[in-house]
């Protein structure tokens, strides 16, 4: 995949996780992916459509998803991700895929989000794109979490 | 919800039409938060003037007896996957031309299919209102979870 349609995505977590108070992302490496075992057990997922098709997934422990949503809520202890820690996850997506957007517009890009979606399992096997997936490994304070990009561009 | 009935129509178009099988509602409630999958999903997400999505669910066995209508003496469990998929695809897309035509001013649009299967995993999607419609089949139950923001 072109890096133009990969450094909106990784910009936009550096930004998000920056102006959160989450601490700075580090990228590791990046490789493709026909289908994939989730690596970790907590994935986030939001759709694209417009002249960018396709999903994004943010693929992270069940632990690193704890600390994030508490962060996010203002340091409130999470000891398991409920239906308030959900939508904070949720809302962590929706902003990274919506500052990506802001970037992709400025290629004249116009992409739209659809709402996020939260999946929790062990073992779990996923397709989010019928052409191919590349994964990004991003380290944060945090803990690890793998950005999947399924885009049919 | 006043989507409702255009899913339900195209749920029966669409499955009668690409198996040649009946599909028959059984049951339409609210759709709970968290989603304990049956052990195969597809989500379709719907951007534009409504943001939402289609959420389908069933039984692994059930994806594969379906893919072998379409493609007989096959096991494949990918392909059983992809089968389902273009199902909620096809569901998704025949409800919001519908929509799209019918009142004129939604323009809704539609993200790809996501697949995930597992023996033992749960979905939700934040801030939706979903509907739950169940479905018999000959080859068992399969849900249409359908939510939309602000319903």
């Amino acid at each position: 995949m072109d890096a133009k349609y990969i450094n909106p995505f990784i910009n936009s977590i550096s930004g998000v996780f920056a102006s959160l108070g989450l601490g700075e992302i580090t990228t590791g490496s990046i490789f493709r992916k026909d289908t994939f075992i989730c690596r970790y057990n907590l994935t986030t997922i939001i759709g694209l459509s417009g002249n960018i098709n396709g999903n994004v997934a943010l693929s992270m422990p069940y632990d690193t998803a704890r600390k994030i949503a508490s962060a996010m809520m203002m340091g409130m202890e999470v000891e398991e991700i409920d239906e308030m820690s959900v939508s904070a996850l949720g809302e962590l997506t929706n902003m990274i895929c919506g500052q990506a957007g802001i970037e992709f517009s400025l290629q004249n890009l116009v992409t739209e989000v659809t709402p996020p979606t939260i999946i929790h399992g062990d073992k779990m096997k996923a397709i989010i794109s019928q052409v191919e997936t590349t994964a990004v490994e991003l380290s944060s304070p945090l803990g690890n979490i793998e950005l999947n990009l399924g885009l049919e561009i | 919800m006043d989507y409702i009935e255009f899913f339900k129509h195209s749920v029966k178009e669409s499955f009668e039409g690409m198996f040649g099988e009946k599909i028959i509602l059984k049951n339409e409630t609210k759709a709970p938060g968290w989603i304990s999958s049956k052990g195969a999903a597809v989500i379709v997400g719907i951007s534009g003037e409504k943001k939402g999505r289609v959420l389908i669910d069933m039984c692994l066995d059930t994806a594969l007896e379906l893919s072998k209508i379409l493609i007989p003496e096959t096991d494949d469990e990918e392909l059983a996957l992809f089968t389902i998929a273009e199902l909620c695809n096809i569901v998704s897309g025949g409800a919001t031309t519908l929509i799209n035509d019918q009142l004129r001013r939604r323009a809704l649009r539609l993200a790809p299919p996501s697949i995930f299967a597992g023996s033992n995993f749960k979905l939700f999607s934040p801030k939706l209102n979903s509907v739950l419609l169940s479905y018999d089949t000959r080859f068992g139950e399969v849900d249409f979870h359908i939510g939309f923001e602000g319903e």
